[in-house]
């Protein structure tokens, strides 16, 4: 799905506003603090049901306000569709589609899709373990229901594990009874492993896009892989395996420390540049690099998983890029359906023959 | 602000689960307006229900205080070694209305939750085991939510029964009479990874 329109009252800084975004490509600029990257965090809002930037929904809320709502006009090649999220400090989110509230805002996942880049994430991502996990997630979330389930199941159900090792710590009586562990266990070992099937399968598949990308933008002996950390096996039943065998092999230690030792809120994506270690080796200007080939990446992965091609939203895309990767970018931009970027400047005269431009000042 | 006893009816109604501070005051004006004797009714039964019920000793569902035993496990008819567990009394309620049970029932009081402090032995689990054993159960059904603590406590105590007697849990699929469209893409994978034959 494409949008056509976006309509924010209120969201964060902006009180009232109505984008329409009648080009392909759609080129958003205004001086800092107008609210250019909270348009783009507000049309992915619609598609992953929360802040992209991981904030929490009441930070959304402008101040001395008590909601926010976006709604968006997005079309497919047939029909246009209304999206709209509403959130109010008392009442919480609700999601709709064409009016008709959905029963839980997950169930938005989907149904409009979008790939987001921002360069706060440049340093962030590439140099938090949890950031890394998140950029994988919100990937296999997008084309997968089972995933985003699996995942909030499996958080439930490592609370619950990490609660009982936390008295066993406090407790200092060693590990906890076998028979009051297991039901808890069993449930972290199957969870667990169909989330790292699903993230070692996306990373394959990520992975020959991604590295395509990245050559594009780069000398031509650079050379950058990334791997799955935390698990060895790729079998749906050797995984299971393997995090049971984890599980019992720390149970002493579990115990100790009083929380879950293993499984994939454990696990790490490396990002090796020739050779070394991408977040400390790399520069700022390779790790950006990085990120928007993995991001262009993510958006062909998207289509080749739901035959969709998903809206690249591209915040601040352009500053300290060297002018031969702008046009490189560029480029790329026409091989995608939507792309929507934002800049502080006045579009240049190249951003100018690929874009609309739309004015936050006027 | 109304008169004292009016606010302290609001407040009473509001404390009750699912009713706001609007509904209470409805609620509360409709008390008003009608006769006496249904506010006499509706207070007797308050209290009778408070004095008068009790659990059984059995399968601790509900029953009328001064029994020995629950309307279920008084009954002839019902199977006293098919057992089905569930978690709350409310559960009991809910599958009685329906009638589809022929055995007994054994309620919980709950399932397992270490966040909220509840390990097996704040369940009625031992007395299950040994009620299972004594009475020779034949079949036992964990009618428990399908949530994480309600798999947990359906894995616990079925590696307690297991050696006991036969164990099974309720199926997992789509509502009858539900649109297959409009069913949620998690209720359809299970109902399709449960596919019978016909």
């Amino acid at each position: 799905m494409r949008i056509r329109e976006l309509i924010l009252r209120p969201f964060r800084n902006i009180a009232a506003i109505r984008l329409s975004f009648a080009a392909d490509y759609a080129l958003v600029f205004g001086p800092n603090g107008r609210g250019k990257s909270n348009i783009l965090e507000a049309i992915s809002y619609l598609s992953i049901g929360k802040s992209v930037r991981g904030a929490k929904d009441p930070q959304a809320v402008p101040h001395g306000e008590e909601f926010f709502d976006i709604q968006a006009i997005c079309t497919d090649e047939r029909h246009d569709h209304q999206l709209r999220i509403f959130y109010d400090k008392k009442e919480g989110k609700k999601a709709f589609v064409d009016a008709n509230p959905l029963p839980r805002v997950s169930d938005l996942l989907g149904v409009f899709r979008t790939v987001h880049f921002s360069p706060e994430d440049v340093s962030l991502v590439l140099r938090f373990p949890a950031q890394r996990r998140r950029l994988l997630d919100i990937l296999i979330s997008q084309s997968s229901a089972s995933y985003l389930r699996d995942l909030q199941r499996y958080n439930r159900v490592l609370t619950q594990r990490n609660h009982l090792l936390r008295a066993a710590k406090k407790s200092n009586r060693g590990p906890v009874e076998r028979q009051v562990m297991e039901p808890w266990d069993v449930q972290l070992v199957e969870l667990g492993a169909e989330i790292r099937k699903h993230r070692l399968e996306a990373l394959e598949k990520i992975n020959g896009p991604f590295t395509r990308y990245y050559d594009r933008f780069s000398p031509a002996d650079e050379e950058v892989v990334i791997t799955y950390q935390g698990a060895k096996e790729s079998g749906l039943e050797a995984l299971r395996t393997e995090l049971k065998e984890a599980l019992e092999r720390r149970r002493d230690q579990e115990a100790q420390m009083g929380h879950t030792l293993s499984g994939p809120h454990r696990d790490d994506l490396k990002f090796t540049l020739n050779g070394e270690s991408a977040e400390i080796y790399a520069s700022e200007g390779q790790l950006k690099t990085v990120l928007i080939s993995w991001k262009l990446a993510e958006a062909r992965y998207m289509e080749e998983q739901t035959g969709r091609q998903p809206v690249l939203l591209l915040d601040d895309v352009f500053s300290e890029l060297d002018p031969g990767r702008i046009g490189e970018l560029l480029d790329i931009i026409n091989e995608f359906e939507q792309v929507i970027a934002t800049t502080p400047q006045d579009p240049d005269a190249r951003q100018e023959s690929t874009f609309e431009a739309i004015d936050l000042q006027k | 602000m109304g008169p004292l006893a009016l606010e302290d009816l609001i407040v009473a109604f509001a404390k009750l689960p699912g009713i706001g501070r609007v509904t209470a005051q409805r609620l509360a004006l409709y008390v008003l307006k009608r006769p006496r004797e249904e506010a006499e009714l509706l207070a007797g039964a308050l209290i009778a229900a408070k004095e008068q019920i009790g659990h059984c000793s059995t399968c601790h569902n509900f029953m009328q205080k001064g029994e020995e035993l629950c309307e279920v496990c008084q009954d002839t008819r019902r199977d006293p070694q098919f057992l089905c567990v569930v978690a709350e009394s409310s559960d009991v309620l809910a599958l009685e209305v329906s009638q589809v049970h022929s055995g007994v029932y054994h309620v919980l009081g709950g399932v397992l939750s270490p966040q909220d402090g509840i390990l097996p032995e704040d369940l009625r689990i031992a007395a299950l085991v040994e009620r299972v054993r004594e009475r020779e159960v034949r079949e036992v059904v964990l009618a428990l939510n399908s949530s994480a603590e309600g798999d947990a406590t359906a894995h616990y105590i079925s590696q307690q029964l297991m050696p006991l007697t036969k164990v099974s849990g309720l199926a997992r699929g789509l509502p009858v009479g539900a649109d297959l469209d409009l069913a949620d893409r998690v209720t359809l994978s299970h109902a399709f990874a449960g596919r019978s034959s016909l």
